[in-house]
């Protein structure tokens, strides 16, 4: 594990929502990714989405101990570059090339390239279960997504109106049904551990 | 499979009796296939939960984009309104302010219909139509369009897709609400505007003023005002709806 990077301060901003540092975020790093993106067949609104979700990526993977060892810009753009090249591929652009990394790629320490690898990986496994969640009925989309918007079961029970012991039966029901179309999808073993 | 997860559930919240769990976790060595569902159910949770402190960073961020970024799609881009909420709130309270005197003549005394009270209020923020040019985006302006010219009946199915994909969008969630509300589904109304009421979001108070709006479309006063009385004083809808009850209760 190589030594914690000053930059660090943009990881523990995200974790705190320090929205001054979080500016600093997109007032420092913004314009490269725009350039990037708008080089590579994207709009500045497509730029926006990738700088923004990139964001969350890095937050989330700072939730589980996530540590800056390199310098903030060098990341970013190495996640959202990452990001905005599974997007294109995955809409078969033809001409993308990526010509220049803008030498960031000398400046990304190893264990930097690893995490950014395993946010790539953590987002297409989210994009599939989405696409199957999609699959579900309304009610137990609802259902799943109330329980995963960090609510506790009782107060989705009386949001959806019923109780705590048929709410429980009914997401474990939906569990069963939205793994087994994970199932049948034929990529779904990237969602094993 | 949905006896498994009951099973998984009950094994992750801790409630399997001690021979129950001797038997899931010898099922666990033995059996594939369950050893998968167990593994995949652990990854969805890991994957999808997101917590009241995603959802407030998610919204800082989407606010910090719109300041950052413009959003040049060339031709196709519709910017209905600019991308700072303060100004829009201003104006928007100003020009209900006007609307009330013009239309609800304060200086003349005769008590408002629900009906036409109603009328007065649920008036809903229109939808951005900005054009990204993915499909999905394709989809948002499609619904953004339905919507915005209260074709209700036409959006919901719309809006529904959209918020599977971006579940954080909050201006989303209370549209589709207020679809609901206009097509006579007020359970479902209900239920998105008390899920957006109980979150952090900056619709939170307009959630529960549209709330209120639903049991006063169903002429039901009582509910109508004691939602209206859960806006706080500090709320932007807070003084809409103070003289929302004041006019309810002439």
């Amino acid at each position: 594990m190589s030594a914690i990077h000053p930059d660090n301060k943009y990881i523990v901003a995200l974790l705190h929502n320090d929205m001054v540092l979080v500016e600093e975020i997109y007032s420092r790093f913004g314009g490269k990714i725009k350039h990037m993106v708008i080089n590579n067949n994207g709009s500045e609104a497509d730029a926006a989405d990738v700088f923004q979700e990139a964001l969350v990526d890095i937050y989330k993977k700072a939730k589980n101990g996530f540590t800056l060892s390199c310098p903030m810009e060098a990341f970013l753009y190495l996640i959202c570059r990452n990001r905005w090249m599974n997007q294109i591929t995955r809409k078969k652009y033809n001409n993308v090339t990526f010509a220049d990394d803008e030498g960031y790629s000398n400046l990304v320490s190893e264990d930097s390239f690893g995490n950014a690898e395993q946010i790539l990986i953590a987002q297409n496994r989210k994009n599939l279960i989405e696409i199957k969640l999609a699959e579900l009925g309304d009610s137990c989309r609802q259902l799943l997504q109330h329980s995963w918007g960090g609510k506790k079961m009782e107060e989705v029970a009386s949001l959806m109106n019923t109780t705590y012991a048929y709410i429980r039966k009914k997401k474990s029901d939906c569990m069963g049904k939205l793994i087994t179309l994970i199932k049948s999808a034929p990529d779904y073993k990237m969602l094993l551990n | 499979m949905e006896k498994d997860t009951a099973q998984i559930d009950k094994y992750l919240a801790g409630e399997l009796s001690s021979d129950e769990l001797q038997a899931f976790e010898k099922r666990l060595r033995e059996d594939h296939s369950f050893a998968e569902t167990f593994s995949l159910y652990k990854t969805i949770q890991n994957e999808m939960n997101s917590g009241d402190d995603e959802k407030e960073l998610k919204e800082n961020l989407s606010q910090l984009s719109n300041k950052y970024f413009a959003s040049k799609t060339e031709t196709r881009v519709i910017p209905l309104k600019s991308g700072n909420k303060k100004w829009w709130m201003y104006a928007a309270a100003a020009a209900a302010f006007i609307t009330i005197l013009l239309l609800f003549k304060p200086w003349q005394d005769s008590p408002l219909s629900n009906e036409e009270i109603f009328a007065q209020y649920a008036i809903p923020e229109e939808l951005p139509m900005v054009a990204r040019g993915t499909n999905e985006d394709s989809l948002l302006i499609k619904a953004s369009e339905l919507f915005n010219k209260k074709d209700y009946a036409a959006a919901i199915p719309l809006l529904d897709s959209i918020i599977k994909l971006k579940p954080a969008e909050a201006q989303l969630q209370l549209s589709l609400g207020i679809s609901y509300l206009n097509t006579g589904k007020f359970d479902l109304a209900i239920n998105w505007f008390d899920s957006l009421a109980a979150g952090q979001s900056i619709y939170k108070y307009d959630a529960l003023a549209w709330k209120a709006l639903t049991f006063l479309k169903q002429d039901n006063k009582a509910d109508c005002i004691a939602v209206l009385k859960q806006i706080p004083a500090n709320a932007n809808n807070f003084n809409k709806a103070d003289k929302m009850i004041r006019l309810l209760s002439k």
